[in-house]
């Protein structure tokens, strides 16, 4: 994986994450909340490999 | 009915699904199936008749947040339209057979959407990870990389569609004419760096294998294994190899290896054409990979497991070649061989009598037992390892500890008191099957009960929990009792 990709995997992550505190805070565990957790897991899934074959066994 | 097979991960367990697929349409002959894979892996699912494909790309929803500046709403947007696209199809049965974090959100969604139940991973409605069913908990204490499970995926897929298997469940795309096999095919790369094995090796091998095999030795693989494959086919006289590497479509690397009279390949996808095709296949297997979980299932397979490359000597993979041609693969003493009924028992392997398992395939056989023992009224290993008991001894300890603080709060103590002890339970517990491996299906499995705990109000959790580790305690003491060959053991 390129530096270049991983920093916007890791930015990419880092908003969701403050997003999802705040979705957290002001409005629980909703719609929203879960759409976010959804990108953050694909994200997650993209970062051992740059073309997306992370095989989803090892992490839950 | 309608039913969404999904599937999310990668080729391999695309392909180790067919076999589900096919067993869902038997048990629900006019059911309309449908089978969700990633775009990228479209081809995989081409052949495959009677379902249809639905694709999700996941670089298209990913693409706004990848930016400099991301853009979260954009890919928000992306990721609700395709769920959309779900609801609106109106399922009356989900089957996620993907053990994925985001497939659990996912499948929860479209259950709260009012689209069928769910069987596999799903989420609860404060976002906890709930099993639709035993077998997807299972595989999340047991099964995957470096642990010890011994169920074959396929077999774990069917256990979450709530389906039997039958033999005919495993045959070839529609597009597959069957004919005369000739010929051996090489996958000469596993499906990441750490499965494959090294030009060098594949060269000793074909080497060994010209001096007895006339036919024709094809190569395959990748785009990027085109240079390992230049520098195989330079080493060897000319004409050894047809080398077809990074020139094949998925379609015709079906078609060469259901031709074959023999594939050799470690953890890739040729390995799943072969069991699809049912051609015979040699896997050549990194210790990294549980092949008991993803290995061949032609009826006739051999097992040859590395952990470096020095591990393959072409002599052994030779000889094995040799059993399987002349139609005595039974003959071939070394390695792991396909048991020869197709369905018979959780373990699909068995280990031929003069391999000599190392001090991890021993711990994995022990482990695997525990297993057994556990979920599958199975065998027991005669011999436990050094520490089982005493580590056991240490389980029951921490476990009435947590039984008494649950006892406690059950009876009104305030939870506060004894949320610190609780929460160092669970390390004190993985510590402990860290130290002494052999306990981890134990500490596992306990794990998998709590977590499949439903949200509560407090009473019900910690009724619950209690129950969970009242199971342990009963597991442990049993255990216990048979190692140490005495009688209970006693509370401190």
């Amino acid at each position: 994986m390129s530096q270049e990709l991983e920093k916007y995997l890791q930015q990419a992550l880092g908003k969701l994450e403050v997003l999802r505190r705040k979705i957290g805070e002001t409005q629980g565990y909703n719609e929203e909340a879960q759409l976010v957790r959804m990108l953050e897991e694909l994200l997650k899934e993209q970062k051992p490999h740059e073309d997306t074959r992370h095989t989803a066994h090892a992490s839950r | 009915m309608k039913i969404l097979v999904t599937q999310l991960t990668r080729l391999g367990d695309i392909f180790q699904t067919w076999p589900v697929l096919r067993a869902i349409q038997r048990n629900h002959p006019d059911a309309e199936i449908y089978f969700l894979i990633r775009s990228r892996f479209a081809a995989a699912a081409e052949g495959l008749e009677g379902v249809h494909v639905r694709v999700i790309d996941f670089k298209d929803i990913l693409t706004p947040l990848i930016q400099v500046e991301p853009a979260v709403e954009g890919s928000m947007n992306r990721l609700r339209t395709v769920l959309d696209e779900l609801v609106a199809l109106k399922f009356d049965r989900v089957i996620n057979l993907t053990f994925s974090p985001f497939t659990a959100y996912l499948c929860s969604w479209l259950d709260q959407k009012g689209v069928g139940a769910v069987q596999g991973y799903s989420r609860h409605l404060d976002g906890t990870l709930k099993f639709g069913e035993d077998f997807s908990k299972y595989f999340y204490a047991q099964g995957g990389r470096d642990r010890w499970s011994r169920i074959h995926l396929t077999r774990l897929f069917a256990g979450v569609a709530g389906v039997d298997l039958d033999a005919q469940d495993w045959r070839p795309p529609t597009y597959i004419q069957p004919g005369h096999r000739s010929g051996i095919a090489l996958q000469i790369a596993g499906s990441e760096a750490h499965k494959s094995v090294g030009d060098i090796v594949w060269i000793s091998i074909i080497r060994e294998l010209r001096k007895f095999y006339q036919g024709s030795i094809v190569l395959l693989g990748s785009e990027t294994e085109k240079s390992v494959a230049e520098r195989i086919e330079n080493s060897l006289p000319e004409g050894s190899v047809v080398n077809r590497v990074g020139q094949t479509s998925i379609k015709e690397v079906f078609q060469i290896i259901a031709q074959s009279e023999l594939a050799i390949a470690p953890d890739s996808m040729g390995l799943h054409v072969a069991t699809l095709t049912q051609t015979p296949i040699i896997n050549l297997s990194a210790k990294s990979v549980n092949f008991h979980e993803t290995g061949p299932l032609s009826e006739v397979s051999i097992i040859l497991t590395f952990a470096e490359d020095s591990d393959l000597s072409s002599a052994r993979v030779s000889e094995a070649v040799r059993a399987i041609l002349s139609g005595n693969p039974a003959e071939f003493k070394f390695g792991w061989k396909r048991r020869s009924k197709f369905l018979e028992g959780p373990e699909c392997y068995e280990r031929a009598t003069s391999e000599r398992p190392d001090t991890l395939e021993t711990m994995k056989d022990f482990q695997w037992s525990i297993c057994e023992g556990l979920y599958f009224e199975g065998r027991l290993e005669k011999e436990a390892p050094e520490n089982f008991v005493q580590a056991l001894v240490e389980l029951f300890e921490m476990n009435e500890v947590v039984l008494d603080c649950l006892t406690r709060m059950s009876e009104g103590a305030a939870p506060q008191k004894f949320s610190a002890i609780l929460d160092r339970s669970d390390e004190v517990l993985q510590a402990i099957s860290q130290i002494v491996p052999a306990v981890g299906p134990l500490v596992r499995k306990v794990y998998s009960d709590k977590c499949s705990i439903a949200p509560s109000d407090l009473h019900g959790i910690i009724e619950n929990t209690r129950k969970a580790h009242e199971v342990f305690r009963d597991e442990v003491n049993a255990l216990w009792s048979i190692y140490n060959k005495e009688e209970v053991l006693e509370a401190p």
